[in-house]
């Protein structure tokens, strides 16, 4: 195309789905009814760990309005599960958490569901509980899984370069535990599912789910059906963060539907939401780096330690996460890392933004601080040096094929005034009264992962063209909210000429998108993108190309300018939707399709789980400034600085928006958010109580900015952001704790009993 | 799981006036005033409480008036921001109904229902109790009196008896300043974790009343009288910083708090005394 | 003992309602959830639930013109009152200023909270106030959002608002 300068790229235009969500006319799963549609409730355990006994459905069964009562006895007996096959549509002969689905009711209303599912009597044998992962793994404690003897649910371990070499070439060595806690994604909508099984033995599956082809496996393997036996709807979602991925629920609601013949509908209750949610994963860490007196890294151990709960759900590739992303952020010269994930009788575990980045950067951004600190480097300077840079291949083989880092930590200095700023509250510093500090941390994230699904990476994308002149775009990345139709529009705009608004970014559905891995793994800009940028150049193409045949020119003469094509030579012109129209009728209601394939030259890991898993690294840098109460050890972000590298920025209002998000979850992960689970039990389960932040908890002034590269193997030079916005935040906030009150911040969330505990210590 | 509430199986009844309302109330010993819902309606759903018949008070005469020395048992949290008289004489409950719930909430949510409710932590209890306030039930019989401090027995308990309805709060005209404290784990809607309020009168340069009470820290809000006792005729000056910095410590001797979700006693007992030399701090003019 | 007076009511009945401007009828029992009824009844699904506990506010509504969790409501409360909803607020397909404001600043991702902030800024907006960026903040204290922020919602209102006066003084 001409080399002009783009139309829609770069433009910071209004989401183009917002009006129904505005209006109250976006229709989530749970605003959906359908003909004879039924409603569900779930019977779970209230104990940590059992063996089942006796379960009795008679009374529930005789509730007016009670359609069908199913136990584990009633549903596929497939082990089944996107890791490990420890998952059960609802539990056979044993229950392993508090919460663990045993029954689960069908009825023509959901108090009539509710009624019957509190009048099912189950008798559990109790069995000793495990709730500490140590405890977990250690020898003689009983398994939870008989299949694994150890109660070790994933194990992970990677080695690089000469460690002992690198030991040997260090000047100093920091180390430090640090743990980080369950967070509960805390989305506005409670899960939901509208199931519908149909008499020849198919399903459609109504469900939040922003990875439908990847659930879909998952879903055919439990019921023993063929993929296409399941039609996968994705409505509009009420946040995820990586909860709704692949949830148990649709199962047990297409069972449901089968046993009653009538469509079923499950939406939880904030409380059931929270006590059951799958968070995200707890993690311990023992991290060591080894520093030469000038400032090099030049060895990395680390040792992980994580819980998976009850069953496995995303848990094992959170943990690699964890233990080796951190290797392609900095140059550490050679590395030890070793994970583990515990069974215990508690809730599954699953991901969530920033998938063991985030907690992992924890602790390497503190001790990394601490290094500055020792040897009397700056900071900033410190972490320029060690990073990765563009061009380089990471010890692991991953490619930085762009990266303005450097460019970042120069803005965020300028803009935040750190390290400046931070010398003059110098004098504030302190453990009584009223503290100020600041507080900065830089990360990476990825742009997709190569091995999420065995079978490809990339994506594929359909542009269709109506004979109406309007544009469809069909991709099998579903949107969560963070404006990737918007941008999906404005890059299929960019292409046809159209605007943004023209364009229809449909949402998926197994029966008409194309397959695909999915919205995770901050992917979908980079991936979709890609792919809709193909799909948009081969429509065009095809149009010009029938353009050209129908006036007998040639299609290189052909100009276009917006949605209006020219033949200079010859003085004809049309438009966008006249052409469309006309390659309609010709092709007997066919419409014209643009369809769009993005290959990756992304590598397989081989043995050594060395080779490049993701086209694109994004990075940030942020700085937090932080007031704490000593007295009662209450701490507040009252400055927030972020300047990220997403390469080329395809709407600088969606993203900003993004970044201030992840700052804010940041934010309460940092200082408030736990999901506080004694015995097994969540002692937490509601907004009261499980607290993510309000609007008057976050910070007065927040500084974000973009400083623009280009990617070359992303959209228009587009890499990704939603996870790299909140990798650095709960190690920036803990950085500025330190920087107020001495106190190094070993767990999230810094809570303020749990600081004040800290400055009580460190003060006698 | 909990079971839920049918609706279907609640008795409704809407009384207009006091002695309908108390009247109502006696129907059932399962019957539950309503006003403002905010904490019914949750405990309802949620099977904490099963009340078989629920009286809503919305409309009942007169319960929501406000005047200089009464508030209504069904004024609202917002009413009292509004309300200039609360601002200038209860500076510490309206600086509780500011904290209380969030802004929905504060439209709903009644001082009635806030006391009758009877959580230790509920924001209205402590500035009202250094306010001296008492607590006007109407009966079967007779309209009683009861000082503030004696209304609760127990958390989630009060004094009420069987068709007992709190109608209002009278407060003695008050002279100085008072301030509410609590520690909050989010400034958005919460819940105090430990919360005081203090009132300081002074008069000719020195301590002539002063109110101590803590909520959350103990099974009902409480005042502390002791710590009250040794800030009465203190002089303004060094005097009165080393009698609150003594009123705090005996007021966290005055706790006996609970372990829960959002902190452990020793946290809320060490807490205490730091929101009471706030509270008392901010009376001093 | 007068039982005229108690209007004894249990099970199913009728309440008159009157929702976005129409007088409706609906049939639940008195302590029914008013977000129910308006979602189940009148199939208004504009009205989020996200808690049930009027601890997110996703499900605030405006009785008589005041902001409220109708989670927390008993429809019997509402009847014979004023109801609006985030389904009223539009005029003859034309969004509501804070409606338009939110658009202009991006102020959503998912969506699913965000009628209840409209909802709540309407009644913020309809008082008339000018309100700077922290009396926002603080008239916001009963709504939570996962995805943005709030920086966007924010500014969206601190906009709206100052449209409401600028209208005012210009006529």
């Amino acid at each position: 195309m001409t080399g002009i300068a783009p139309r829609w790229i770069g433009q910071g235009i209004a989401q183009t789905d917002m009006r129904d969500k505005l209006t109250g006319a976006a229709d989530y799963v749970g605003d959906l009814t359908v003909p004879r549609m039924l409603h569900a409730a779930i019977v779970r355990s209230e104990v940590a760990h059992g063996i089942i006994r006796s379960i009795d459905t008679s009374r529930a069964e005789r509730v007016p309005g009670v359609r069908a009562v199913l136990t584990g006895a009633d549903t596929p007996s497939i082990p089944f599960g996107p890791y490990v096959p420890d998952w059960r549509i609802l539990a056979e002969d044993k229950v392993r958490y508090i919460g663990d689905e045993i029954a689960a009711i069908a009825a023509t209303s959901p108090e009539a569901a509710r009624e019957a599912a509190a009048l099912i009597e189950v008798d559990i044998e109790p069995l000793p509980a495990v709730f500490d992962p140590f405890e977990a793994l250690a020898p003689d404690t009983p398994p939870i899984w008989d299949e694994r003897p150890d109660n070790v649910a994933n194990a992970f371990a990677i080695d690089r370069g000469d460690l002992e070499a690198g030991w040997a070439a260090a000047d100093l060595v920091v180390e430090g535990e640090f743990t980080t806690n369950r967070i509960y994604h805390g989305y506005l909508e409670p899960i939901g599912v509208l199931a519908e099984a149909h008499p020849n033995g198919r399903y459609t599956l109504t469900v939040p789910t922003h990875i439908p082809y990847k659930a879909r496996i998952t879903y055919a393997s439990a019921l023993g059906i063929p993929l296409d036996h399941i039609r996968m709807v994705v409505p509009p979602i009420g946040g995820s963060f990586g909860a709704k991925y692949e949830m148990l629920e649709p199962l047990i609601v297409a069972c449901l539907s089968r046993a009653a013949g009538a469509p079923v509908r499950l939406v939880y209750d904030r409380e059931e939401d929270a006590a059951i949610a799958r968070p995200r994963p707890p993690f311990h860490f023992q991290h060591r780096i080894g520093v030469t007196a000038e400032g090099r890294f030049v060895a990395r151990e680390t040792e992980v330690t994580g819980i998976a709960g009850a069953r496995v759900f995303w848990s094992p590739a959170i943990l690699a996460t964890a233990v080796h992303r951190v290797d392609s952020l900095y140059h550490f010269g050679s590395m030890q890392g070793s994970g583990r994930l515990a069974y215990t009788n508690e809730p599954p575990t699953t991901a969530m933004r920033g998938f063991g980045n985030a907690e992992a950067l924890f602790g390497i951004e503190q001790l990394i601080d601490e290094i500055a600190e020792r040897l009397d480097h700056d900071p900033i300077e410190l972490r320029r040096r060690n990073a990765a840079k563009a061009g380089e291949r990471t010890m692991h083989g991953w490619l930085i094929s762009s990266s303005e880092l450097p460019a970042c930590l120069d803005r965020a200095r300028e803009l935040s005034g750190y390290p400046q700023r931070r010398a003059l509250v110098e004098g504030t510093r302190g453990r009584t009264g009223i503290r100020r500090g600041m507080g900065m941390a830089i990360a990476h994230h990825v742009s997709g992962y190569k091995p999420i699904l065995k079978d490809f990476d990339g994506s594929s994308a359909i542009v269709r063209l109506g004979g109406d002149g309007r544009v469809s775009l069909f991709v099998g990345e579903p949107d969560l909210g963070q404006g990737q139709v918007t941008i999906l529009s404005q890059i299929v705009a960019e292409g046809l000429g159209c605007a943004p608004n023209d364009v229809q970014v449909q949402g998926v559905d197994s029966a008409m998108s194309p397959d695909a891995v999915g919205t995770l793994a901050s992917r979908a800009t980079t991936m979709a993108g890609m792919a809709a940028v193909e799909a948009t150049r081969a429509a065009r193409e095809r149009l010009t190309a029938f353009i050209a045949s129908g006036w007998q020119v040639d299609a290189s003469e052909l100009e276009w300018d917006g949605p209006k094509v020219t033949h200079a030579v010859s003085g004809r012109s049309s438009t966008l939707a006249d052409a469309a129209h006309d390659y309609q009728v010709v092709h007997c209601g066919l419409p014209l399709l643009g369809e769009g394939v993005h290959r990756p030259d992304t590598e397989d890991l081989d043995a050594e789980k060395y080779g490049n898993p993701s086209v694109a690294y994004p990075f940030a840098a942020h700085v937090a400034e932080v007031e704490v109460d000593c007295d009662t050890g209450q701490a507040r972000v009252i400055g927030y600085w972020a300047v990220h590298d997403s390469g080329t920025i395809l709407n600088p209002s969606t993203a900003r928006s993004q970044v201030l998000g992840a700052i804010a979850q940041g934010v309460g992960w940092s200082l408030m958010e736990d999901v506080d689970i004694v015995d097994g039990a969540v002692r937490n389960p509601s907004f009261l109580d499980y607290r993510i932040p309000g609007a008057g908890d976050m910070p007065a002034r927040t500084v974000v900015e973009f400083v623009e590269g280009y990617e070359p193997n992303g959209p228009h030079g587009a890499k990704s952001l939603a996870e790299a916005a909140i990798n650095p935040t709960i190690a920036a906030v803990a950085n500025a704790i330190h920087d107020a009150t001495g106190v190094r911040p070993r767990h999230v969330p810094i809570a303020p009993e749990r600081l004040w505990e800290a400055l009580q210590e460190d003060a006698s | 799981m909990s079971s839920v509430m049918d609706p279907t199986k609640v008795t409704y009844l809407r009384p207009t006036s006091v002695a309908e309302a108390v009247d109502a109330l006696r129907t059932s010993d399962g019957a539950r005033p309503i006003a403002g819902g905010t904490d019914l309606m949750v405990q309802v759903r949620l099977g904490r409480r099963r009340p078989d018949t629920v009286v809503d008070l919305s409309a009942v005469d007169g319960l929501a008036e406000l005047s200089e020395e009464r508030i209504g048992a069904g004024v609202t949290m917002r009413r009292l921001l509004a309300s200039e008289h609360a601002a200038a004489a209860w500076p510490a409950l309206v600086e509780a109904a500011r904290l209380l719930g969030g802004r929905q909430i504060q439209a709903m949510a009644t001082v009635g229902g806030n006391l009758c409710n009877a959580s230790p932590a509920a924001e209205s209890a402590t500035p009202l109790l250094v306010h001296d306030a008492t607590a006007r039930i109407a009966g079967p019989d007779c309209v009683r009196a009861v000082p503030l401090e004696e209304f609760w027995s127990g958390p989630g308990q009060t004094v009420l008896g069987p068709g007992e309805l709190l109608i209002a709060v009278t407060l003695p005209a008050t002279a100085g300043r008072s301030a509410y404290r609590r520690i909050e784990l989010r400034r958005s809607v919460d819940i105090a974790v430990v919360s005081a309020a203090a009132r300081l009168e002074i008069v000719d340069g020195a301590v002539a009343q002063a109110r101590v009470a803590i909520g959350a820290a103990a099974p009902t809000p409480r005042r502390v009288v002791a710590a009250e006792q040794v800030l009465e005729g203190v002089a303004v000056g060094p005097d009165l910083e080393r009698a609150i910095n003594q009123a705090a410590v005996l007021a966290g001797d005055a706790c006996v708090p609970i372990d829960d979700t959002r902190a452990t006693a020793r946290y809320r007992t060490a807490m205490i005394p730091v929101l009471v030399s706030r509270a008392l701090a901010a009376c001093v003019p | 003992m007068a039982q005229d007076h108690r209007e004894q009511r249990n099970g199913a009945e009728r309440l008159p309602l009157r929702v976005n401007g129409d007088d409706v009828e609906v049939e639940a029992a008195p302590m029914s959830v008013l977000a129910d009824v308006l979602r189940d009844e009148l199939g208004l699904t504009g009205t989020k639930l996200g808690c049930r506990a009027g601890d997110c506010g996703s499900c605030t509504v405006l009785v008589d013109g005041v902001a409220i969790t109708s989670c927390l409501m008993p429809v019997a409360q509402a009847a014979g009152r004023d109801v609006t909803t985030i389904e009223g607020l539009e005029t003859d397909g034309e969004l509501h200023p804070v409606q338009q404001a939110f658009s202009d600043h991006n102020a959503s991702q998912c969506g699913y909270c965000i009628p209840g902030f409209i909802v709540a800024a309407a009644e913020t907006v309809a008082n008339g106030e000018v309100l700077d960026r922290e009396q926002v903040v603080q008239s916001l204290s009963g709504n939570l959002c996962r995805c943005t922020g709030y920086e966007s919602i924010v500014d969206a209102i601190v906009d709206a608002c100052g449209h409401g006066t600028d209208r005012e003084v210009a006529s």
